[in-house]
């Protein structure tokens, strides 16, 4: 009982950072701006938060924290918007809601679709936090075990994941990531102190950022995709009448198995290294599926179809913070970006973190709640506003669109060779959007790919050349074995339902 | 207190601004800043660079030395190189100073970097950073001499954590062994900061941090600080951590480890081709950042020695340590081909 309220004790003095008034005037511009980049198909909260955080630099670290993450929390919502809609995702994770939360408009049931969405959103999101708040400061001490076996090991399970359940073709994953890989061995090498794969070229030495791949292979990637389609974006009206809104909410606890299921899918995914909120949507839609009752309404508008996607979403974009601020390793991709601007303000995350920056911790756990319910309320209020942007002409957003992302790129580094970098990226973004290559494992191996380098040849120094340290403790043995789990599971597992339902067919 | 990354957007609005309107400059001094400057940190945020830097930016901000608004921004990949290779490509520009250590000048020894150190203008080496010997407080030493006689017993066994390759911390490892004649294992991470925590969690057994750098280590316990490679004891003696001040911490020498003095300096440099009275401006508003209380805390609380060279001064000690440096570089054939 005493850890309960001293975790209540820190996260009230959070809330009295969070609720000052500049921090809550941030946290209303982060979700707006969240919304609006969730509605808009062509960013992501990933490249929404990448290119802002150049421009939060100038604010204390706590407040530009809580407005990029409240971006996070908006661009998750406005993502949904779009994909009940429109029935196109907003935002990558918003995918699965447009299953089912489509079909529900086009019966006429767009604010209950959207009302659902949202509050269930918000309960995930409640379930994440709630995590957050009360397994940091364990999971802080529990830091100090990780020497470089064991980074290097939680590394080989993030990528281990990445291709046991990245999407339908695993050796596609597997060449993304290796693309990544051999990019992130590009500049100094920290253990030899030698320059590599640079080809004379000084502006290389710096290495290749991340944002830059992530603005160009998906930001203008997805841009490109959307002209040659010459998308016309043409929607369901939506007006949020508050009388089916309020019956929609009251209906949620009907939904408590999905709900919590979803939830711990979305916790699970979000504290996993490398999976993040849209594999946790995904997953959890087909869990959802799987164990649903009424298994034929699935597709045609079945409401727990929104309410599961949702709120997997919510609470692994969440959780995600937790290995974050805690290892210093991103849960998710948008996180990963969140990472990048902590190690810009000086704030280094990991198991330190915690004591030495309580403050800024616990202020910002706070405002994750109070973002979250924020973006609900604002995001509810707005929908019909955030709709009426997608009746604008491409032809008009698509410009804006591309500046944006050609500031952010600039802004990285305030290099002009980083410009040509991001649109030689949106090409081959464009190239693997086309040929069906998934992006989200290139743009992890970047970010994990130099440290992982790094700790597997500290871990070879410390050694002196034996694999078998990376056995030695519990820790990274319990890794490892998750790791090659995570690898060859869902294979067997594809293999023996298929092999199930064979013998079903022949009896 | 306003640091921000490689750029912010009304600086933009500013370059365009100063064009129109530089010419207002008023001429009291031969030369004064005439838009906002930047602090350009050659390392990532969080170690001794890092902190060096906001020091100075505070001593300036505080006590209004300098009229313009300074942004502190980081360039810390590539070993710093970044934020170099960034200075030599600004050349001419009086309003861009980099905060670095001795690696301007020792780095490009031993690999092909994108800046010449010679195109740079030394604007100041400010201060000496110690060099101490930490090690884990689980470990069964506690004095130099158990500790030397540990590595003699397990030639290799003993691991050394230290920031980077072929850089400080390499070098003292190195010196550490030829003059004790034992074999360390050397590990190199990312910086100071992450040796702090692979030492606390017992990962290496060893480091050769700055005293600032594993200072929250020792006060929560989980480190222990043996000797320090200075001619004489560390001149604080207000408690800092474990009821222990850093004039506690006993000399290398008196330690029975023969390495007098061994230590790097904390350096600022500016773009080359710089016009007359810019590079003065600069070494005028050193001059008064040593003397205020901001400078003398930092000092104080990170265990730095004050030791401001301008001009000549500075340029004859960069000339000795590039020798030096060169020497140890190629005994241990790391020199660049």
């Amino acid at each position: 009982m005493d850890f309960i309220f001293d975790q209540l004790g820190l996260l009230s003095g959070g809330f009295s950072v969070a609720l000052s008034g500049q921090n809550m005037a941030f946290l209303l511009f982060g979700v707006a701006i969240g919304i609006l980049v969730g509605v808009l198909p062509g960013l992501g909260a990933a490249n929404g938060v990448a290119i802002l955080l150049p421009l939060t630099f100038g604010l204390e670290p706590v407040t530009a924290m809580i407005m990029l993450t409240a971006t996070y929390w908006g661009a998750l919502l406005g993502g949904s918007i779009t994909s009940i809609l429109f029935n196109i995702p907003g935002e990558p994770a918003a995918l699965p809601t447009t299953f089912d939360g489509h079909p529900m408009a086009l019966q006429g049931k767009a604010s209950e679709a959207m009302a659902l969405a949202f509050t269930s959103s918000a309960v995930g999101a409640m379930i994440g936090t709630l995590l957050l708040t009360f397994a940091a400061s364990s999971i802080a001490d529990f830091g100090l075990r990780f020497g470089a076996p064991e980074y290097f090991a939680i590394y080989t399970l993030a990528f281990a994941s990445f291709i046991g359940m990245g999407g339908p073709e695993p050796i596609k994953t597997l060449i993304a990531i290796m693309i990544g890989l051999g990019l992130s061995t590009i500049g100094l090498d920290t253990v030899s102190g030698d320059v590599r794969m640079t080809f004379g070229l000084l502006d290389l030495i710096k290495g290749i950022s991340f944002m830059l791949v992530v603005i160009g292979m998906i930001g203008i990637g997805e841009l490109l995709i959307t002209m040659e389609r010459n998308l016309e974006l043409r929607g369901v009206v939506a007006r949020m009448d508050p009388r089916v809104i309020f019956r929609t909410i009251i209906t949620l606890p009907r939904y408590w198995v999905a709900l919590i299921r979803s939830a711990a899918v979305g916790c699970w995914m979000g504290v996993l290294p490398g999976s993040g909120a849209t594999i946790a949507s995904m997953m959890s839609y087909g869990f959802a599926r799987r164990f649903s009752s009424n298994r034929e309404a699935f597709g045609k508008g079945a409401r727990e179809g929104v309410v599961s996607p949702e709120t997997a979403d919510h609470a692994a974009a969440t959780s995600a913070m937790l290995p974050t601020l805690t290892l210093g390793i991103p849960g998710s991709g948008t996180a990963a970006v969140l990472l990048g601007g902590l190690l810009m303000w000086g704030l280094q995350p990991g198991p330190m973190l915690f004591v030495s920056q309580p403050d800024f911790v616990w202020g910002l756990i706070a405002s994750m709640y109070l973002g979250n319910v924020t973006a609900v309320v604002v995001v509810l209020l707005s929908a019909p506003l955030f709709a009426a942007i997608l009746r604008i002409p491409f032809a008009y957003i698509g410009p804006v669109i591309l500046v944006v992302c050609m500031i952010g790129a600039f802004a990285i580094a305030m290099s002009l060779f980083d410009i040509y970098m991001t649109l030689l990226f949106g090409l081959f973004g464009y190239l693997f959007k086309k040929l069906d290559y998934p992006i989200a494992p290139l743009v992890l191996a970047l970010i994990l790919g130099d440290q992982a380098e790094e700790s597997f040849r500290q871990s070879m120094i410390l050694s002196n050349g034996g694999v078998g340290i990376f056995w030695d403790s519990t820790l990274s043995k319990i890794l490892m074995t998750c790791s090659v789990l995570a690898l060859v599971a869902p294979i067997i597992l594809k293999n023996s339902t298929r092999i199930t339902s064979r013998l079903r067919d022949q009896n | 207190m306003k640091f921000v990354n490689k750029v912010q957007f009304c600086s933009l609005a500013a370059m365009v601004a100063v064009g129109v309107c530089s010419a207002s400059t008023p001429g009291l001094a031969d030369w004064a800043p005439e838009k906002d400057v930047e602090f350009v940190a050659t390392s990532k945020p969080g170690g001794g660079t890092d902190r060096f830097t906001r020091a100075i930016h505070s001593a300036i901000k505080n006590n209004n030395l300098v009229k313009k608004d300074i942004r502190v921004v980081y360039q810390g990949a590539a070993n710093g190189t970044q934020g170099l290779v960034y200075i030599d490509q600004n050349a001419g520009n009086p309003h861009k100073l980099a905060f670095a250590t001795s690696q301007v000048w020792m780095l490009p020894l031993t690999s092909k970097l994108g800046y010449d150190r010679k195109d740079l203008t030394p604007l100041a080496a400010m201060a000496f950073d110690e060099f101490i010997i930490w090690v884990n407080a689980d470990r069964p030493y506690d004095t130099v001499a158990e500790f030397l006689e540990a590595a003699r017993k397990n030639p290799k066994g003993i691991k050394v954590g230290g920031g980077k390759s072929k850089d400080a911390d390499h070098v003292f490892t190195k010196l550490i062994e030829a003059r004790a004649g034992v074999q360390f294992t050397y590990v190199p991470y990312k910086g100071g900061a992450e040796a702090a925590v692979q030492l606390a969690g017992g990962h290496v057994d060893a480091n050769t941090n700055n005293p600032a750098e594993n200072l929250a280590q020792w006060q929560a316990g989980k480190v222990v600080p043996l000797c320090v490679a200075s001619p004489t004891r560390m001149v604080n003696t207000g408690v800092v951590a474990q009821g222990k001040s850093w004039a506690d911490i006993p000399t290398c020498i008196e330690s029975g480890l023969d390495i007098k003095s061994f230590r790097f300096p904390r350096t600022v440099f500016m773009p080359g081709g710089l016009k007359d009275g810019q590079l003065s401006f600069w070494q005028d508003v050193m001059q008064q950042v040593v003397e205020t209380e901001e400078w003398k805390a930092y000092v104080s609380k990170s265990g730095l020695t004050s030791a401001l060279k301008v001009g000549d001064e500075f340029d004859a000690f960069i000339e000795d340590s590039e020798g030096v440096g060169t020497q140890i570089f190629e005994r241990a054939g790391w020199l660049k081909k």
